[in-house]
């Protein structure tokens, strides 16, 4: 089996008592785009700074480009680029200067770095700028300079930390374009994000983080069948549906929700050919026809809702559990006071 | 209309003001020393403005050294009020050019000499001649000279008073000052201030540079690189000296054409002593701003540091005119050291050989506080 381009081993932060990341396993393919999706304050950004060396973790440890994150730092540096929050150019040198300090930091040659810059400008479509303070750069040119910045070394991994954030729709689309061509170019990209519909778009695996944890690992399509996702199914019909027949689907077996919406119904159903044929033919009982029908997929919107759901009721399932335990210990103390 | 716009502005103003509160509140360290700093300016005034009232007394004894070459009854007598005042912790001996020297070289602050004819002069009939001793005096040291000078006199006063020659002698003092020329209060204080000037720049070089990178993002960028600390450290540092050297050219400028100073030594020895003080400077910077949470906080640490020295250094008052406990501290801060060869550098012109523990003691503080910096930035990496 080809070696894994990150390693990830029961890799945990600790900040006092808070957990910011629980023991976390993820390999990340050579060539692939990751994608590692969680709301804010899930560990996203902790689990990039401790990958990149930033930060050191509590306990486990990782292999990045072969290299130990404890033990080998520098090289694990030397191989990696990282866009991250809190990770900035310096605003008052120029697109071009920024890249000859840090090509210049990194060892690249005299001779091919100024080639290289080039290059890379021309490929963020940057060459006008390029001795222009990046303190004048708009947000989405500081963030494509801030990608390219860190592909001056010729890394084998780029970790890009909530890339698209306050970018606008049109630059957040370029930004996936130039992912995905490094990627194309043999680049293994750590992707991360809180925008739900932005995995599916761009990452070959993703991986759900929540509270520090990974809920999921997989394909998108494997992600979503982990969360047991339902289906939609949305028919357009030729006249309203009776409260009658509404309630009549919405007692169905596997039928999940029920919306309508003038002609239009919205079911959404856990095994949608069991109950699409009992839906179709209440609703012909009704004399109701259907003139359009298709299927909604679930979206990885819903997994992520769901599993974090799921998880959150395991949570408090936990808890309910403890403070039942507590309950019984506090009244089995009363009674032995009582009997003293 | 107009009321509800008062209250409206009043309930505004409160609004901000328990804002403000608050946020201080919750950075305990700049609040620790939102308090502590006007108290240490106090305190450092203390120790450096005596209690009584002439500038020139001191509050404690200082050392004086006394050549007694008349050696009769009357010159006892007289080395016996010296010793009995409080302002002097005396020394006897014998030799003027040595007496001179351990002046030069910071042993005593001053040297009197009662030379041979003392007594003679002062029995001879019908009218005592005028008599007169010699105070070698370290006329550099702010102050110093007046303190000298005054107790000598205080001292003439009571001998004179105690022969029953009270009005009848002039015992004159001849000066004999180590700058050779008449120092001002501004002439013995600008050098020592130029010192604190200089370190207000250079601690920015580093301390507000490193809090404005990791405000920035762009240290997290600098560690994400294969550079080391050293390096990072020493590239501020060579930067922070160039401007340096820039730096006390323009203040060099200042003293000379607008404060009128003389320098007299080595203007080489001028620039080596700022660098010194840069290489401190920075480094202490260094070390702070691995604490720093913010630019705000280095302020207010600049602040905390820099206004206390005035006054704890040498600058307005020399440490041996200080009380023994101040003197400890005074002597752990490298800045009295820089002071020092400041003063006799620019206006005693003395060479390296009289500032080579100066030397010595800035460069071990460099070291000393590079070792800690980089300690501390190892911990606090994010």
């Amino acid at each position: 089996m080809a070696e894994a381009a990150v390693s990830i081993e029961n890799l945990t932060k600790k900040f006092g008592d808070i957990v910011a990341v629980d023991h976390i396993n993820i390999d990340i393919k050579k060539g692939e785009i990751f994608g590692l999706l969680g709301p804010n304050g899930a560990g996203k950004t902790t689990t990039i700074r401790m990958l990149c060396t930033l930060l050191e973790p509590t306990e486990g440890t990782a292999k990045v480009a072969g290299y130990d994150i404890r033990k080998q730092p520098a090289e694990v540096r030397r191989n990696i680029g990282v866009v991250s929050e809190g990770v900035d150019l310096y605003g008052d040198l120029t697109a071009r200067e920024n890249l000859i300090l840090f090509g210049k930091l990194f060892g690249v040659p005299k001779k091919i770095l100024m080639k290289k810059i080039n290059d890379l400008l021309g490929f963020i479509g940057l060459t006008d700028r390029a001795d222009d303070l990046v303190s004048t750069f708009s947000t989405g040119m500081r963030k494509k300079t801030l990608i390219v910045s860190s592909l001056i070394h010729s890394p084998k991994l780029l970790y890009l930390d909530e890339v698209t954030s306050g970018l606008d729709p049109q630059t957040a689309v370029s930004v996936r374009d130039l992912t995905r061509q490094l990627r194309d170019q043999g680049i293994t990209v750590l992707w991360t994000t809180h925008y739900l519909d932005e995995p599916e778009k761009i990452c070959d695996r993703i991986g759900i983080i929540y509270d520090g944890r990974i809920l999921a690992l997989g394909t998108p399509k494997e992600v979503k069948s982990v969360a047991s996702i339902s289906v939609t199914i949305e028919m357009t019909l030729d006249k309203h549906p009776s409260r009658e027949c509404l309630d009549y689907i919405k007692n169905l077996d596997g039928v999940i929700a029920v919306r309508s919406s003038g002609t239009v119904l919205n079911t959404t159903v856990h095994n949608h050919e069991a109950s699409l044929g009992r839906i179709i033919e209440n609703l012909n009982t009704n004399r109701i026809k259907i003139l359009d029908i298709a299927k909604r997929g679930s979206s990885l919107e819903e997994a992520f809702l769901k599993l974090i759901a799921d998880a959150s009721a395991k949570e408090s399932g936990k808890i309910e559990k403890e403070i039942e335990r507590l309950r019984k210990e506090i009244i089995e103390a009363m009674d032995k006071i009582k009997v003293e | 209309m107009g009321r509800r716009r008062v209250a409206g502005t009043i309930y505004d103003i409160s609004l901000i003001g328990r804002k403000e509160v608050r946020q201080l509140w919750r950075d305990k360290a700049s609040l620790t020393l939102t308090f502590l700093i006007p108290v240490a300016i106090l305190l450092a005034f203390g120790l450096t403005i005596p209690s009584s009232s002439s500038l020139a007394a001191a509050d404690v004894p200082i050392r004086v050294t006394v050549c007694d070459f008349d050696n009769t009854a009357l010159s006892h007598d007289f080395v016996t009020i010296l010793g009995n005042s409080t302002s002097f912790d005396l020394t006897l001996q014998g030799d003027a050019n040595k007496a001179r020297s351990d002046v030069e070289w910071g042993i005593y602050s001053a040297a009197i000499i009662i030379p041979e004819g003392f007594a003679v002069n002062l029995t001879r009939r019908p009218y005592p001649a005028n008599i007169s001793i010699i105070v070698i005096e370290d006329d550099s040291k702010s102050f110093m000279a007046e303190m000298v000078e005054s107790e000598v006199a205080n001292a003439t006063q009571i001998f004179m008073k105690a022969i029953g020659l009270e009005y009848k002698a002039n015992v004159k003092l001849t000066e004999d000052k180590l700058s050779g020329r008449d120092l001002t209060f501004r002439s013995t204080t600008a050098a020592p201030v130029m010192g604190i000037a200089l370190i207000f720049g250079c601690f920015d070089d580093a301390a507000g540079s490193m809090a404005r990178e990791r405000e920035r993002g762009t240290f997290s960028r600098l560690l994400l690189t294969p550079i080391n600390r050293f390096s990072i450290f020493m590239g501020k540092t060579i930067a922070s000296l160039i401007l340096t050297v820039v730096r006390t050219s323009l203040l060099l400028l200042v003293l000379v054409c607008y404060l009128n100073l003389t320098i007299v030594g080595s203007l080489l020895l001028v620039f080596l002593i700022a660098l010194l003080i840069d290489t401190t400077t920075v480094a202490l910077g260094f070390a702070i701003s691995s604490r720093a949470k913010s630019t705000r906080s280095v302020v207010i640490a600049q602040i905390a540091i820099m206004i206390p020295l005035i006054f704890l250094t040498g600058v307005l008052r020399p440490p041996e005119a200080m009380p023994e406990y101040a003197r400890g501290l005074v002597n752990v801060i490298p800045y009295t050291y820089a002071n020092d060869a400041f003063r006799r550098v620019v206006n005693l012109g003395q060479g390296i050989e009289f500032i080579m523990n100066d030397i010595i003691v800035l460069l071990g503080a460099t070291v000393i506080l590079f070792i800690i910096a980089a300690v501390m930035m190892k911990r606090s990496i994010v």
